[in-house]
């Protein structure tokens, strides 16, 4: 919070500084010693003052004393040095800061620099009269013109030379002057002007108010407004009179040119023809101080300044080529050293044959003119260079408050141009809440004239608004009239932010006093209560004004004395302190506080206030009341405990021993105290308890050893001691606590379990059997020995479901996950299954567990392993030589699909050969068609596609391939079969009817084998029809989810039936009806079923013929694939009706 | 397949279950200078008029239904002496003796090249 207002202060564009109440500066901010230069011990106190320009400083500190006297803010304007030694203007102000008792506690003061705004003002004030006296000054007619060409403006000159008042001349028609000869050109000249904006340049005569008429020469310039539009013509007239009636007369007497030369009231110098000076008047000799002789060298010598003399060089050999007069501009070393500005006019004297004789030069001193326009074009640029430049916005007002102009920067700010200005009132963009102040401060200074200020805020281009100081100042001509208003707006938007964030920064503040959840008072140096919180005053229930000055009423009787000595204390040391007591509520109760008190102090380390806060303690002081209550309790607690308790000092020394302990030993505790409980452990545990507690006592952490102890009558007695240390909060051991607990009995039924777990471990062994328990609550698992054995795992190592995970077989890992399901649901359960060990041998385990609950109801797994490994290897002997016979078989049934596998071959070969030649003729064409040809390319390919398909299919049915388990899906598995024995049917002249269930659920299960099975019972079906001919043959094949949630596959015929005489028999091997059969095919079938935990089934239909029907359940296999492996290849048998 | 009734071609009938023989017979045949119009069974070829049309049929011997021997009979039945051309994909059985005693013109197993057709086609039409 600190360091941010110290940087908003930094940051503040401007000079920042505060000052004890008396006047004492006691703070300055970054920028005022970037600005200044000084150091910090420079400036503090009245050190700043040295800063101050001497004009300015005995005014400013008079008005700073009246500031401090009164007790008021104020601004003031004054001039401040910089580092670098140059003086600008400031605005300073300045205002006190008050505490809750409206007392300056301190005064705060921000310098803004108005340096740039103070000259263009000055500038601006005084532009006006100086042009004014420069025209005046001129000596010449100076006019004004409109750019309509009206009159506008003359000078004294003018109105001298004319005679007549101003009102006259401008009512007079401009013509009228001049002379009637030089009149119309005159006219075609200055309309030329007016129409193009080029400057007029002409002589003609005008007729001064004596009737004479006296030459002028009229330059007329345009004056043109920032936009380059004309605001005025500025006309100088400039009396040649006597110049040109000189020119005159010297053409007019050549030969008395010397005299005349001499004569003429202006400075003459003579050329000879070829360019030597030959003479000049008297009038060049006073001006230079020169002899003629001294002059003839004027080239060289200081005659003229240096930088034109080539310029008249020039001049001199244009006219001497072109044989006509020159004019130009030089300046002319006076006598004094001065240069001034000389119109240099030459003009060639020729003989009667035309020949130049002679070049008379005329001097024309232009220098006061030529001063008053530079001077005159100069300070015009610079105002407007200033008013443009200057970084604020600058407008100036006709007296009536109408905008006149304003600078660029103003244009830019509001994104307006001028013309939109003029006739735009700006209030317009002034933020609407400022406006009625605005127009009230206008209209005042407009009434009363004077200088004055306003805040608002000004809408900028993008819409933004921002604050600005809009500043008015009138201007007055010399009779004290307003003629414009000049107003500077500046920029104050950062300004008006930093004091928004002062003024909610202690907003801030005093609402977290407020809040603060304790008591906050300051008391004056008396210690009288000065002031409270919010919180104070609800706690007490009385406003401030009503509150004990003292506060004594409000402190518990007993103790105000404690209180106040505390206090009296406090204020002669001066330091922080804090003491407790009871406070009176608004309700009369007193409540426990802690008091604590501190001083503020200012820079000089005198204490100028306290402030205190009250905590309310009420809870902690009930609780320690309650802790000590505890303690007692707990004394009593311990002594009544049935157990054996002690406690050792850090260093493991015993102090204290409760009264059953004594009453066990029947000792007293004098005895036993420190390590004379020793004598009590049974002399062969007093070596390992000694180093248990010693190394207990290193460590420092909790533990416990058993031991036997002697009892009072001389037996001893196993126990078990626990021991624990207490720590304090920096975590030291204050003291160890030891609970001594009678285990003998425990001990004695330990021993009688370690005996009966020998006969069990001796029984497991031998019939190779292993055991285990498993505590679902916490996971726990407890295995034999011989389980250990079994899995050849480390006896006693940790057993997780993890680590047996890893040594299950990876194909009955989700038989094991089953298990583990069931073993969480309470399911008793029996498996089969196998472990892979790391070095590749296979054990096959047989597995029973049982769900029980312990004697806390917790389920709990007991279960019955047994290696069943050397059984399961005799029956895959076994089994492999039947699957040999069984894939023999198999083969042999392609033969009776021999018919079947060449449609279905020689089908999509026939599409093959018939598209390819089409492709070859369509191509061989005189005109090929190769979009045709592309066609049955395209289904050359689909068709070959299709034979390679058929190729798949077979070669997976009649496949020598190991049983697989995977999900199938039952319907697309009966379609490849349809689409193998499509032929068959064909043959049979079997109508095929499917009748397949949407939405069928997948199966677990070797897909192969339950093809075989389906090819069994449709082949066996077909034949069943052969000898039917009074009916349609009809064979449906049904598909279906049926109300066991089974999945279930119907073949239905409508052939001979079953033979009641044979139908137990059917699903015996080697049982046929057929003459030509092997009469294996169902009972093949039926064990494939039952590996995969379904049925198979016949009936009789209602109508002729028989249904055979298989039901496997949906989802996850159940079966055992060891024993399903055994049998799997038996399935081919199937295959073969004949 | 339009029907072309200004068509000079002679008109042959396809007559098979099978869709790639449906899609790729008829173009060849057309290749070979023939009109050409396919049918999916039996049953769909005796109840267009088709029959009254066709000059040859090339007829699959098994199909779902009534089959190519019993289409040959049922046109027999109807007196209707079309030539026939038999396709099939069966080659171990006795049908080609069968139907060819039963009066077709031709019997070709599949698959058969574009020449074998052909030449089928020719002797049919010449005995028709």
């Amino acid at each position: 919070m600190e360091s941010d207002f110290g940087r908003v202060i930094d940051a503040l564009p401007g000079l920042v500084w505060t000052t004890r109440p008396d006047g004492y500066c006691d703070f300055l901010n970054r920028r005022w010693f970037d600005y200044t230069g000084l150091s910090w011990e420079q400036a503090i106190g009245w050190g700043w003052e040295s800063v101050l320009h001497p004009d300015d400083r005995s005014g400013m500190l008079a008005y700073w004393q009246t500031c401090l006297a009164s007790g008021t803010g104020g601004e003031i304007e004054g001039r401040l040095r910089r580092a670098d030694g140059v003086y600008r203007w400031f605005h300073f102000r300045l205002s006190p800061v008050t505490d809750a008792e409206g007392r300056i506690i301190k005064w705060c003061g921000l310098n803004t620099e108005i340096d740039d705004l103070k000259r263009v003002e000055e500038k601006s004030r005084t532009l006006e009269r100086r042009f004014r006296s420069i025209i005046e000054g001129l000596p010449a007619m100076v006019t004004l013109m409109t750019p309509a060409g009206e009159f506008a403006y003359g000078n004294q000159y003018m109105i001298d030379y004319f005679g007549a008042p101003f009102e006259e001349l401008k009512a007079r028609p401009t013509t009228e002057s001049f002379h009637p000869e030089d009149r119309l050109e005159v006219d075609r000249r200055w309309k030329h002007s007016i129409d193009t904006g080029e400057p007029y340049d002409y002589e003609a005569r005008l007729k001064g108010g004596d009737a004479v008429y006296r030459w002028f020469h009229t330059r007329g310039f345009p004056l043109r407004d920032p936009d380059g539009k004309i605001a005025l013509w500025y006309l100088l007239q400039e009396n040649i009179d006597d110049r040109r009636r000189a020119d005159e007369e010297l053409r007019a007497s050549e030969r008395n040119a010397r005299a005349i030369v001499d004569g003429f009231p202006g400075l003459v110098a003579v050329f000879s023809a070829d360019g030597f000076m030959e003479q000049v008047n008297q009038q060049v000799v006073a001006f230079w101080g020169k002899s003629p002789e001294a002059l003839k060298d004027w080239t060289s010598a200081d005659v003229l300044h240096p930088e034109d003399v080539p310029l008249k060089l020039n001049a001199f050999a244009k006219a001497f080529a072109a044989r006509s007069s020159f004019e130009v501009e030089v300046r002319g070393r006076r006598f004094d050293g001065a240069y001034r500005w000389l119109l240099s006019r030459g003009i060639p004297v020729k003989d009667d044959d035309g020949r130049i004789v002679r070049w008379y030069n005329l001097l024309i001193d232009i220098d006061d003119r030529k001063r008053a326009e530079e001077a005159l074009a100069a300070s015009k640029r610079n105002l407007q260079l200033i008013i443009d430049t200057t970084p604020a916005l600058i407008w100036s007002a006709r007296p009536d408050g109408n905008t006149e102009s304003v600078n660029q920067h103003f244009l830019d700010y509001l994104g307006r141009t001028l013309e939109e200005m003029q006739a735009w009132v700006w209030a317009d963009a002034i933020h609407p809440d400022d406006q009625d102040g605005l127009a009230a401060v206008w209209s005042t200074l407009q009434q009363t004239g004077e200088a004055g200020q306003f805040e608002a805020r000004l809408r900028r281009h993008d819409g933004e608004y921002r604050w600005f100081l809009l500043r008015a100042n009138p201007l007055r001509d010399e009779s004290g009239a307003i003629v414009k208003w000049y107003g500077v707006n500046t920029d104050i938007e950062d300004r008006k932010r930093a004091e928004e964030a002062l003024r909610a920064r202690e907003r801030e503040q005093k609402r977290i006093i407020d809040t603060t959840p304790a008591l906050i008072w300051s008391p004056d140096a008396k210690g009288r209560i000065e002031w409270v919180n919010q919180h104070y005053i609800d706690y007490v229930g009385l406003p401030l004004e009503q509150m004990p000055r003292q506060g004594w009423e409000i402190i518990h009787p007993d103790d105000v004395e404690r209180l106040t000595e505390t206090w009296k204390t406090l204020f002669s040391s001066g330091k922080t302190g804090e003491t407790e007591a009871r406070l009176r509520r608004h309700d009369g109760q007193y409540r426990w506080f802690l008091f604590r008190a501190s001083p503020m102090r200012d820079e000089n380390g005198t204490i100028v206030k306290w402030y205190g806060v009250n905590t309310d303690i009420e809870d902690r002081k009930r609780a320690e009341a309650t802790v000590r209550l505890s303690e007692r309790n707990l004394q009593h607690t311990i002594d009544a405990t049935p157990a054996l308790i002690w406690s050792t000092d850090p260093s493991g020394a015993t102090d204290a021993f409760n009264q059953h302990y004594l009453d066990f030993v029947g000792r007293p505790a004098e005895e036993l105290l420190g390590w004379g409980w020793a004598v009590t452990i049974h002399p062969d545990d007093q070596e390992h308890l000694t180093t248990f507690w010693k190394n207990l006592l290193a460590a420092g952490e909790p533990g416990q050893a058993e031991a036997r102890l002697l009892r009072h009558d001389g037996t001893y007695r196993w126990f078990i001691m626990r021991a624990n240390p207490m720590r304090d909060e920096s975590g030291a051991i204050v003291k160890w606590y030891g609970v001594n607990t009678d285990i003998e009995d425990r001990k004695h039924t330990e021993q009688e379990l370690s005996r009966s777990e020998a006969f069990l471990s001796q029984g497991e062994s031998v019939s190779e059997t292993g055991s285990f328990l498993w505590r679902l609550s916490t996971n726990e698992i407890t295995w034999s020995q011989q389980l250990y054995r079994i899995f050849g795992f480390e006896p006693g190592s940790l057993v997780t479901l993890e680590r047996i995970a890893a040594l299950v077989h990876p194909e009955d890992l989700p038989r094991m996950d089953d298990m583990v399901a069931r073993a969480r649901m309470g399911r008793d359960s029996e498996y089969e299954h196998r472990l892979l060990l790391p070095d590749g041998t296979v054990k096959y385990l047989h597995f029973v567990a049982r769900a029980t609950r312990d004697q806390e109801g917790a389920l709990e797994y007991i279960g019955v392993v047994q290696d069943v490994t050397e059984r399961r290897l005799a029956e895959q002997a076994l089994s492999k030589v039947r699957s040999e016979l069984a894939h023999v078989a198999r083969v042999s049934s392609l033969g009776a699909l021999t018919a079947s596998i060449a449609h279905e071959v020689n089908q999509p070969l026939a599409g093959i050969v018939t598209n390819a030649s089409t492709c070859l003729r369509m191509l061989a064409a005189d005109q090929p068609n190769i979009e045709g040809a592309r066609e049955t390319a395209r289904r050359t390919i689909r068709d070959g596609n299709r034979a390679a398909e058929v190729i798949t299919r077979l070669r997976a049915l009649f496949a020598k391939k190991e049983a697989s388990v995977e999900s199938i899906d039952l319907n697309d598995a009966a379609r490849e079969v349809i689409a193998l024995s499509v032929n068959e049917l064909q043959r049979g002249r079997v109508v095929l009817r499917q009748e397949f269930a949407d939405d069928l659920p997948s199966i677990s299960g070797d897909r192969v084998q339950l093809q075989q099975v389906v090819l069994n019972l449709i082949l066996n079906a077909t034949d069943a029809m052969s000898d039917v001919g009074d009916r349609l043959r009809l064979l449906t094949i049904k598909t279906e989810l049926d109300e066991d949630e089974q999945v279930r596959l119907s073949v239905r015929d409508s052939g001979v039936g079953i033979d009641p005489q044979t139908a137990s028999k059917m699903f015996d091997a080697f049982h046929t009806t057929k003459p030509g059969g092997m009469g294996i095919g169902l009972s093949v079938s039926r064990s494939i079923i039952d590996r995969h935990q379904g049925r198979l089934w016949a009936r009789s239909n209602d109508g002729p013929g028989a249904t055979f029907s298989f039901s496997i359940p949906r989802g996850e296999l159940r079966a055992d694939p060891a024993a399903f492996r055994s049998t799997a290849t038996d399935a081919a048998q199937g295959t073969s009706p004949h | 397949m339009p029907k072309r009734a200004t068509d000079k071609r002679p008109l042959i009938c396809v007559i098979d279950d099978d869709e790639s023989v449906r899609e790729s017979l008829p173009d060849l045949i057309k290749e070979l200078g023939f009109a050409v119009r396919a049918f999916s069974s039996a049953e769909e070829f005796l109840a267009s008029d088709g029959p009254a049309l066709a000059k040859c049929l090339v007829l699959d011997v098994a199909m779902p239904g009534m089959s190519g021997p019993e289409l040959q009979r049922e046109l027999k039945r109807q007196g209707r002496d079309v030539p026939i051309v038999f396709i099939t994909a069966h080659t171990n059985d006795g049908i080609r003796p069968r139907v060819l005693k039963q009066g077709a013109a031709a019997c070709l197993f599949k698959p058969f090249s574009d020449t074998a057709l052909r030449e089928a086609l020719g002797t049919a039409l010449q005995g028709g």
